[in-house]
């Protein structure tokens, strides 16, 4: 018997970088992807990611001078590294993670922030692809520093932090 | 950028600042409160520019960042952090404008830590973009 649809599909986001609007649709898995020049393709692992990281990308589409003090949009360096964030943490295998916020940062940044009751886990990408984070309760910051992306160990000790406190 | 990043005498620790916060922070309104949160990174800058609302009016602010609202917190409230706050004419020369800045670090960005902190010691000082409270009548 063939299992339901959605027990052998994932979600992709397909980004058309000539109309800046990402489509997101469904391929089967192990479905070879074509991946054409207009065209960067993001697999996900979990549902979660798809928004923010649509949001993510449509963050360069933003005017320079949206926060009325001159700021340009992300470039792509903070969105490629925004995305790497997002897509990592899914791979961290855990099951009650929600999505981010996504924020635009003056001076070209981008901010993703967990919420889980009081606490939240904001991980800023600056301009230049860096990464820092700063952990608050009922939002009084308590620590802060380099965001790790490597080892992932790192990573999830933050996020067990976060969602042990749901 | 402000000539000098010294701390200004001219601005009390009791000096209410307003700062504009863009749409693009904002969370969107809780459906069950009517509150609306904010992302901190609205103060995640390199010098953040606030106004001296006793210098200034809601309706000139206002006129200034149509659409946008406002968080209010106090010179003192920064200073806590270890942030000045420097006096410095914005691009047309409005001098109510102030900037806060970090004190150890001149020019550089503030801390994420600290911005979290202008956020918690902030509140809005509108009741929704172009919303303002009405004052209460003198004492008589």
């Amino acid at each position: 018997m063939m299992p339901a649809l959605d027990a052998v599909t994932t979600p992709i986001i397909e980004y058309r970088a000539a109309e800046r609007q990402p489509q997101v649709r469904r391929r089967q898995l192990g479905q070879i992807i074509v991946v054409q020049s207009s065209c960067q393709i993001i697999v996900v692992q979990s549902s979660w990611e798809i928004e923010p990281i649509r949001a993510a990308l449509k963050l360069q589409s933003l005017p320079r001078g949206w926060d009325r003090a001159g700021s340009p949009p992300p470039g792509d360096a903070p969105v490629d590294r925004a995305i790497d964030v997002i897509s990592s943490v899914a791979k961290l295998g855990f099951d009650d993670i929600t999505a981010p916020h996504v924020f635009p940062v003056p001076g070209g940044g981008i901010q993703l922030e967990w919420l889980q009751g009081d606490r939240r886990l904001e991980v800023e990408v600056l301009p230049d692809g860096s990464t820092q984070f700063v952990t608050l309760k009922d939002g009084d910051p308590l620590k802060e520093g380099e965001y790790p992306l490597w080892p992932p160990t790192e990573a999830k000790s933050l996020f067990s932090w976060l969602v042990s406190g749901a | 950028m402000p000539a000098s990043w010294a701390e200004d005498g001219s601005i009390p620790d009791d000096c209410r600042l307003w700062r504009a916060i863009p749409e693009q922070s904002l969370y969107p309104v809780d459906p069950n409160t009517g509150d609306q949160d904010f992302s901190d990174s609205a103060f995640l800058t390199h010098e953040v520019s606030v106004y001296a609302i006793a210098e200034t009016t809601p309706q000139a602010l206002a006129t200034k960042f149509p659409g946008l609202r406002f968080r209010e917190l106090t010179a003192g409230d920064a200073r806590k952090f270890d942030l000045v706050v420097v006096r410095e004419p914005d691009n047309v020369g409005d001098t109510s404008h102030a900037v806060i800045g970090r004190k150890d670090s001149p020019g550089a960005r503030l801390k994420g830590s600290q911005a979290a902190k202008l956020k918690k010691a902030s509140k809005w000082a509108d009741l929704g973009p172009g919303q303002f409270p009405t004052a209460p009548p003198p004492v008589t």
